[in-house]
């Protein structure tokens, strides 16, 4: 396995928690709904914090890009995320249906053309960048937040 | 080198939304025009079929494909247009003069203006493509979607050629129907279907979290329709009807193949909340496979049935798709550049009111099977075609509202010194 592979799998496992959260709301079990949402919201920052603090840091000192290069357009969508869950808290709360079906589009569809460019672009460049080190970071990255 | 969607690349909002409202008013137009020159009309060489099919291919679908690609290219490639307001600025006032000219030159019966229009419509369709062009060839990686948009465009490139020639055709230099047949071919199965195909492969996944499409099509399909297409301009040059009718079975099948895969990757998606896009989206590609069956059985037992064909595809198929597409990528569109501007007060759902896009679409769908029984009567053409513009009107509502809403939020920003 590779970063890149490691890194995707944790992006559809965030998809699959959102999509069963969106499931249960739909047939109207809001407590089940409510704990899939709280998972999916959980392993989303998980994965922003992994690539915030940990990956993106080694990437631009290996790479040499800096920190206001393709990462800092990353950290931006991860802070766009970050302010609908605020609102997805909210809606998901009250038991507010329509309104969480339309915060989970933005944030599908945010989150989508995000990892599209991080699994074409960015975790390609860690593959090659970080290859020396690739299994202690795998390591690192299966026991992070642990 | 990385190059994602950042708010230096991305073009302005005002943009893409300035194109899908000169749009939605060729749809006006479109209506109020069928009304007064389309009561009568039996075949698609009419003057007034020529007209009315050209208010609605570069009316309303180009003005939709361009303003789309402007935004959804440099975030599919992650190469910007260079220049992109100017640019915009200049197709949007000259296409507009074009089709202007070009359409009242079929109404009014007048050489000048088909001349002029044509002329304006060649020059921006041929800028078009070289800027576009540029921009894919500037992605770094030549990989699949990069090839596929280069293929779209490449057809159109050559449509608009042909189209061109057809319109010579119109004052005698040349044979009108064969060099029109080759312009519809390319624009048809070539440019839209291909256009259509490319953008499939990344939204359909992206917004409905679904498979990707088999890579046998995301990397051989547009291959297969542009080698299709080019014996397409031998054959009917040729007047070889064995070999034309050959192709155009084929070009058919491809078309049925990928819209059967469309509903399969639909049918098996994770998000599976049906909402309007969806209904739409079936909509279209069962009558995407109708159409294309129509097309196969027109062409082996030699019957003209085009008008009907044409109706099927325009109105039945793309219009539908196009619809979907605007009711997912708009309020997409005005949130995040909101939110990309540090203003998160703005919400995706409310953009648009979720009413108003079903009074639309329902509209829509109303004049669609209305215009069905047109052969019966022409009162059912006067009927849909009245139902239609309120459809339209509607339409130009919610996108101005979702431009009032992306206004009134903007002031919202945060300006740091």
């Amino acid at each position: 396995m590779t970063i890149k592979d490691f890194m995707t799998n944790k992006h559809r496992e965030c998809d699959h928690l959102l999509t069963q959260a969106e499931d249960f709301l739909d047939n109207g079990e809001f407590d089940e709904s409510l704990a899939k949402y709280i998972a999916f919201k959980n392993e989303t920052i998980l994965h922003f914090d992994i690539e915030e603090e940990y990956l993106f840091p080694m990437l631009e000192e290996k790479s040499g890009m800096g920190s206001m290069g393709p990462t800092n357009v990353m950290r931006m969508e991860h802070a766009q995320a970050k302010s609908l869950f605020e609102k997805m808290d909210e809606a998901y709360n009250a038991k507010d249906k329509e309104r969480a079906f339309a915060l989970g589009e933005s944030m599908n569809i945010l989150l989508q053309q995000h990892n599209l460019k991080e699994e074409q672009m960015l975790y390609t460049m860690m593959n090659s960048a970080l290859a020396e080190n690739a299994q202690e970071i795998l390591e690192k990255l299966q026991n992070y937040g642990n | 080198m990385f190059q994602g969607l950042t708010l230096e690349q991305a073009p302005p909002y005002t943009i893409p939304i300035k194109f899908y409202l000169t749009a939605v008013l060729y749809l006006i137009a479109l209506s109020i025009i069928t009304l007064i020159y389309g009561l009568h009309v039996s075949s698609r060489y009419e003057y007034e079929v020529i007209a009315l099919t050209h208010i609605f291919t570069i009316g309303f679908i180009t003005h939709i494909m361009f303003g789309s690609l402007f935004q959804m290219l440099p975030v599919m490639l992650g190469t910007a247009y260079t220049n992109v307001v100017r640019n915009a600025r200049i197709i949007h006032i000259f296409l507009n003069i074009g089709i202007v000219s070009f359409v009242s030159g079929f109404l009014v019966n007048s050489p000048p203006f088909l001349y002029i229009g044509g002329t304006l419509l060649v020059l921006v369709f041929l800028y078009f493509c070289f800027l576009s062009l540029r921009t894919i060839f500037l992605s770094k990686e030549i990989n699949a979607p990069v090839q596929n948009f280069a293929a779209s465009f490449t057809a159109l490139f050559i449509a608009v050629i042909f189209g061109f020639i057809a319109l010579l055709g119109h004052f005698g230099f040349v044979d009108s129907i064969k060099y029109g047949n080759v312009h519809i071919a390319f624009m048809l199965f070539g440019w839209v279907f291909i256009l259509i195909i490319s953008v499939s492969y990344k939204i359909i996944p992206m917004f409905f979290v679904a498979k990707e499409f088999p890579l046998f099509l995301q990397k051989r399909l547009y291959i297969i329709q542009l080698i299709l297409l080019f014996l397409f301009i031998f054959a009917q040059l040729q007047e070889n009807i064995l070999l034309l009718n050959l192709i155009k079975i084929l070009l058919s099948c491809w078309v049925i193949i990928f819209a059967l895969f469309s509903i399969k990757i639909l049918r098996q998606r994770k998000r599976a909340r049906k909402d309007i896009s969806i209904n739409l989206w079936y909509f279209a590609m069962t009558n995407t496979i109708l159409a294309a069956l129509l097309f196969v059985a027109a062409s082996l037992l030699h019957v003209n049935i085009s008008i009907y064909i044409g109706f099927l595809t325009l109105f039945g198929a793309i219009y539908p798709l196009i619809n979907a597409m605007l009711y997912k990528i708009i309020p997409f569109l005005t949130w995040f550049h909101l939110s990309s501007n540090m203003v998160f007060e703005a919400e995706m759902g409310n953009v648009i009111s979720k009413q108003y896009i079903s009074y639309q679409v329902n509209l829509y769908y109303f004049s669609f099977f209305l215009a069905l029984f047109a052969p019966f009567s022409y009162y059912f053409i006067i009927l849909a075609a009245i139902i239609f513009l309120f459809s339209a009107l509607l339409l130009f509502k919610n996108i101005f509202h979702a431009l009032r809403y992306y206004n009134e939020y903007i002031k919202k920003k945060v300006v740091f010194e």
